[in-house]
């Protein structure tokens, strides 16, 4: 018995448990049914499986009726049907609810939406003139802190972590994530003065899950107008100044896959969609690398920056820009 | 430890690399690792020419008709790329290529 519906990342989501997540606004590209399993329904589940782990305190396992397995040490369980169409959870005694619904609605959703012929991408949106500009990059790389930069200035955040798109006749269509956003205090207290309101997100890191409200985050899908693929820290650290540089095609087709959100389901069937989305998405959208000294201090003149490549991309391009 | 393939060896893409072209260049992926490799415009070009050529020789020899490279050069890069290729699954190399 499902009592609970709603809408994120363009899916319909019918829950046993109530999550902080708004009423779908229309049928859903899907549907996923979100149930509660006992202690002794995992167990069996997995029994005699080998699990394999990335982490200490990550576990999956590919079952042998194609249905996915994946744990959380301290946090929860959740197993996966074959065709995505249903999550069954469990949430473990002392991890709280927020940090339970980051790992259901990202990592775990994340299995289901690939079973479910949808290839996820590990970024985070926010709305510029009413388009999504995506911002790609693996954890740690600066995303949800340029996306605050941005909420600071009064753009809306569409997503952070888990971003879905979908090819429709108008181009690609990027679709609204849960109304929240994962900061560091520090960054939440300089661009939001909202820390106070964060939930720890786990007690692997000091991030806080701060909810957003209607103003600043959206509620629908929004034209993809492009993605910018954050250099890694490494690179970062020594940029001495900021750099927006056009992706080659191959470079921008291995940073797309290498942001996959779901790393772990490598069956050839998936993969080769994986090929085949991710050719047709190059075709539509420019990538471009985005550079940048890391500091805090340095974000608004990055945020310009993206602005200023944005304007000067769309007068280039003309107002009749094929997507 | 496979050998490290000669001029005279024979190859072919193994049927788990998926290869796909994109302006000039192009990615492989091993459908069984799930690992992607990037291959620049000359790398594009050989695994292109490797598919109409069976023997490593023969694709010298359409390489250096077309690149401005000595025969040596194009040799020693050619066989460290089939050997790459061959470590990653990508190649099946050896003189029995029925399997």
């Amino acid at each position: 018995m499902t009592d609970f519906h709603y809408g994120v990342y363009g899916i319909s989501l019918r829950s046993e448990i109530p999550l902080s997540l708004p009423r779908p606004q229309r049928p859903g590209l899907v549907e996923i049914e979100l149930c509660v399993g006992s202690p002794a329904m995992f167990s069996s589940a997995i029994r005699g499986t080998d699990l394999q782990s990335r982490s200490d305190w990550y576990h999956y396992a590919h079952l042998k009726d194609r249905s996915s397995y994946v744990r959380w040490k301290g946090l929860g369980e959740f197993l996966v049907s074959s065709d995505g169409g249903r999550i069954t959870c469990t949430r473990a005694a002392e991890a709280a609810m927020e940090s339970f619904q980051v790992y259901l609605l990202g990592q775990a959703l994340s299995f289901a939406l690939v079973k479910s012929g949808f290839e996820p991408l590990h970024a985070t949106a926010v709305a510029v003139d009413g388009e999504a500009v995506v911002l790609l990059g693996d954890n740690g790389f600066g995303k949800s802190t340029l996306a605050a930069c941005f909420l600071a200035s009064g753009y809306p955040l569409l997503t952070d972590d888990l971003l879905l798109l979908q090819l429709g006749a108008n181009g690609f269509a990027a679709h609204p994530g849960p109304p929240r956003i994962k900061l560091f205090p520090s960054v939440a207290r300089r661009f939001l003065g909202s820390a106070a309101a964060g939930i720890p997100m786990n007690s692997e890191t000091s991030k806080l899950v701060i909810p957003l409200d209607q103003r600043q985050s959206c509620q629908a899908a929004l034209p993809l107008r492009a993605i910018y693929a954050i250099a890694p820290p490494h690179e970062t650290r020594r940029a001495p100044h900021i750099r927006i540089e056009a992706l080659p095609m191959r470079k921008a087709f291995l940073a797309l896959v290498g942001n996959t959100f779901n790393y772990v389901i490598v069956d050839p069937d998936r993969l080769q969609r994986q090929v085949r989305e991710t050719t047709l998405l190059l075709s539509g959208v420019p990538v471009k690398k985005l550079t940048y000294p890391r500091g805090l201090s340095h974000l608004p003149s990055i945020r310009e920056a993206v602005l200023v490549d944005l304007n000067s991309s769309r007068c280039a391009v003309g107002p009749n820009r094929p997507i | 430890m496979p050998q490290r393939p000669s001029l005279d060896s024979r190859i072919r893409p193994n049927t788990d690399a998926l290869f796909q072209e994109l302006q000039g260049e192009a990615v492989l992926l091993n459908l069984k690792t799930g690992i992607y490799f990037g291959l620049d415009s000359t790398g594009t070009r050989v695994w292109q020419l490797l598919q109409e050529h069976e023997r490593i020789s023969n694709i010298v020899t359409a390489m250096m008709a077309e690149f401005e490279v000595t025969e040596e050069r194009c040799q020693e890069d050619l066989l460290d790329f089939v050997a790459e290729m061959e470590m990653n699954g990508l190649l099946i190399v050896g003189l029995d290529l029925s399997k």
